[in-house]
C-alpha cells in the first residue's frame, strides 16, 4: 500500500466564467513525512491547487485522493487533520492575538501547546496586543500559529516566511523541519527558491497551470547544472579555466593549477533553483 | 450544537469589540427619545413601528456589517478550513443578530411599561421580533454577498428601505393608503413584518396574520438556504 498522503491525477479546474482552465491536468503525489514544494510564478496556479487540496474549491475534474480516499468523500473532519497557513493575515484586527487564537482553538477537537509555540516565535509577550497594533511580520507569525493550532498531520503553507526578517524566518523554517521530523507532511507554496531548496524533499514547478518538473532539489540541480569545475587564479594576470568533472582526476592541468597557482575561487557548475525556476517556467524572479 | 455556541459567543464578543453593540445601543437611545417626546397615549400604537425599523433594517445591517468586517480581514477563509460547517456559522450569526434585537426590544419594552403606560402582548411581540430579526438577518447576509464593501452595503440597504420599508411605513401611518398599494404590499416582506408586530398590540385580521407568519417563516428558510448555498463562493472570491 502506498504511503502517499495526497495523490492527484489529471486534476483540472476552471473558475466560473473562465473559458480557459487555470489547472490543466496536473498529476503528483506526496507522502507521509515529506515536505513537498509547489513553486511557480504569480498566476501559475499554485494557490488554486492549494485551494483544491484544502477543499476550498470543489468543482474540479480528475482525481484527488487523501490517504487513498476521494477527497470529495471527506466531510468537515478533514479539517481536524490539516493546518492551513494563508499568505495574507487572517485574523480579527480588533481582538488581541490571544483572543484570536483562543477563539479558533475552541473550534478544533485537538490542540497544540499555544503558549510554547507563541513563546518560540516571539509573540507571547505581545499576546494581549490587538492585531491592528501588529506589524506585518507579527501577523504572518500569528498566521503560522493559527496553522499549527490543531496539531495537524498535514500542513499547507502559502509563503510562510513572507515579510519576515531572517531571524524569524529561521525560527519558522526550523519549526517546519521539526514538524517533518515528527512525521508531519507539508505542502509548501513559495516563490522563495532558497526556502524551497532548504526545506523541501521534492519540488514541483508549475507554470500556466501545468507541472513542468517534479524532483528533489538536488536531482534538479544535477540535471539542470553542468558537471564542471571552474577555477579562477592569478598567474600574472587573472585566469579562468573550466574542467569537466567526470575526467577531473586525470586532468594534469587542473592538478598543476592546484599545486602552483594562487587560487582566487573554485566553483562547481551546479545550478541553483532560481536558475531552474527561470528555465522551467520562463519567468524571471522578482524581489 | 457546542460549536454553534462557541461561534455565537465569538459573534457577541466581536459585536462589542467592533463597536456594533455601541451603535445598536445608540439607536435604542434614539428610539427611547422618540417615544419620550411622543404623546403618552400614542406610544402603544407607535411601538410596532419602532420595533419594525429595528428588527428589519437594523438586523439587515447588523448581519451585513459583521460579514463585511470578516471579509475585509480575510477571516472567513480561516473559518472555511475549520471543522465547523456553513450551517453552524450562519446559525450563530443569525442568533447574534436576534440577540441584539431582543436586547433592544427588552430595553424599549421596559422603558415603555415603566414610563409610557405601554400595554402590549410581550410574549407575542418577542416571538415576532425573533422570527423577523432572523429573516432580515438572512437578507442582510445575501445583500452582503453582492456588495463590494461597507458603503456598497449601506447603499443597498437604503435602496431596500426606499423600495420596501417606506411604503410599509406610509401605509402604517395612513399617509398613503391606495388600494393598489395595499394589495401590492402582500409581496413586500416588510409589510408582513409589521403585521406580525401589530398583532401583539392591536387586532389584525386573522387571515392577514396567518399569511404574514407563513411569509416570514418561508423568508427565513429561503434566506438561510440562499445564504448557505452562496457562502463558499463568496468566501473563496474574498468578497463580491
Amino acid at each position: 500500500m502506498s504511503d502517499a498522503v495526497f495523490q492527484v491525477q489529471d486534476l483540472r479546474f476552471a473558475y466560473p466564467r473562465n473559458k480557459e482552465e487555470t489547472i490543466k491536468g496536473i498529476s503528483f503525489e506526496f507522502s507521509q513525512g515529506e515536505i513537498f514544494g509547489f513553486l511557480g510564478p504569480s498566476g501559475a496556479g499554485k494557490s488554486t491547487t492549494q485551494k483544491l487540496l484544502i477543499k476550498m474549491l470543489k468543482d474540479y475534474k480528475g482525481q484527488a485522493l487523501y490517504r487513498g480516499k476521494d477527497l470529495k468523500a471527506y466531510g468537515k473532519e478533514f479539517f481536524s487533520e490539516i493546518g492551513v497557513g494563508f499568505e495574507m493575515p487572517v485574523h480579527f484586527s480588533k481582538l488581541t492575538a490571544l483572543e484570536n487564537i483562543e477563539f479558533f482553538k475552541r473550534l478544533y477537537p485537538r490542540h497544540t501547546d499555544v503558549e510554547s509555540l507563541m513563546k518560540r516565535i516571539g509573540l507571547w509577550e505581545h499576546r494581549n496586543k490587538k492585531l491592528s497594533e501588529y506589524s506585518k511580520g507579527m501577523k504572518m507569525r500569528l498566521n503560522f500559529v493559527r496553522a499549527l493550532l490543531n496539531d495537524p498531520k498535514v500542513l499547507f503553507l502559502d509563503e510562510p516566511t513572507n515579510g519576515l526578517d531572517p531571524h524569524n524566518a529561521r525560527i519558522i523554517k526550523d519549526i517546519i523541519l521539526e514538524f517533518r521530523a515528527a512525521g508531519g507532511t507539508a505542502f509548501l507554496t513559495t516563490h522563495l527558491m532558497h526556502d524551497a531548496d532548504e526545506l523541501c524533499d521534492r519540488v514541483a514547478f508549475i507554470a500556466e497551470g501545468e507541472i513542468r518538473e517534479i524532483d528533489s532539489p538536488k536531482n534538479l540541480k544535477l540535471r539542470f547544472g553542468q558537471r564542471t569545475i571552474t577555477v579562477e587564479y592569478e598567474d600574472g594576470e587573472r585566469c579562468i579555466e573550466t574542467f569537466d568533472m567526470t575526467t577531473l582526476r586525470k586532468n594534469e592541468l587542473f592538478f598543476d593549477i592546484m599545486r602552483t597557482k594562487n587560487l582566487t575561487t573554485i566553483h562547481s557548475g551546479e545550478t541553483t533553483l532560481d536558475d531552474i525556476f527561470i528555465k522551467v517556467t520562463g519567468v524571471k524572479l522578482h524581489g | 450544537m457546542d460549536r454553534v455556541l462557541i461561534l455565537y459567543k465569538g459573534e457577541m464578543n466581536r459585536t462589542v469589540k467592533y463597536g456594533i453593540t455601541g451603535a445598536s445601543l445608540a439607536a435604542t437611545v434614539l428610539w427611547v427619545l422618540a417615544l419620550q417626546f411622543s404623546q403618552a397615549g400614542s406610544v402603544t400604537a407607535l411601538f410596532p413601528l419602532v420595533l419594525y425599523i429595528d428588527t428589519t433594517l437594523m438586523s439587515f445591517l447588523l448581519a451585513g456589517v459583521t460579514l463585511v468586517f470578516e471579509t475585509q480581514e480575510n477571516v472567513l477563509q480561516s473559518f472555511l478550513v475549520t471543522p465547523i460547517n456553513t450551517t453552524e456559522f450562519l446559525l450563530a450569526k443569525g442568533l447574534a443578530v436576534v440577540t441584539s434585537s431582543v436586547i433592544t426590544f427588552g430595553l424599549l419594552t421596559t422603558y415603555g411599561i415603566l414610563f409610557k403606560n405601554l400595554s402590549v402582548n410581550i410574549l407575542g411581540l418577542l416571538a415576532a421580533v425573533i422570527v423577523i430579526s432572523f429573516a432580515f438577518a438572512q437578507l442582510g447576509i445575501l445583500m452582503t454577498y453582492f456588495s463590494k464593501d461597507f458603503t456598497d452595503l449601506l447603499m443597498g440597504m437604503f435602496k431596500f428601505a426606499i423600495v420596501f420599508s417606506l411604503p410599509t411605513m406610509l401605509v402604517f401611518l395612513n399617509v398613503f393608503n391606495a388600494r393598489w398599494l395595499t394589495t401590492l404590499q402582500y409581496i413586500n416582506p416588510t409589510k408582513h413584518a409589521i403585521t406580525l408586530l401589530q398583532a401583539s398590540v392591536f387586532p389584525v385580521p386573522q387571515q392577514d396574520l396567518i399569511i404574514s407568519i407563513v411569509y416570514i417563516l418561508v423568508l427565513s428558510i429561503a434566506g438561510f438556504v440562499g445564504a448557505y448555498k452562496l457562502f463558499d463562493g463568496y468566501v473563496v472570491k474574498g468578497g463580491a
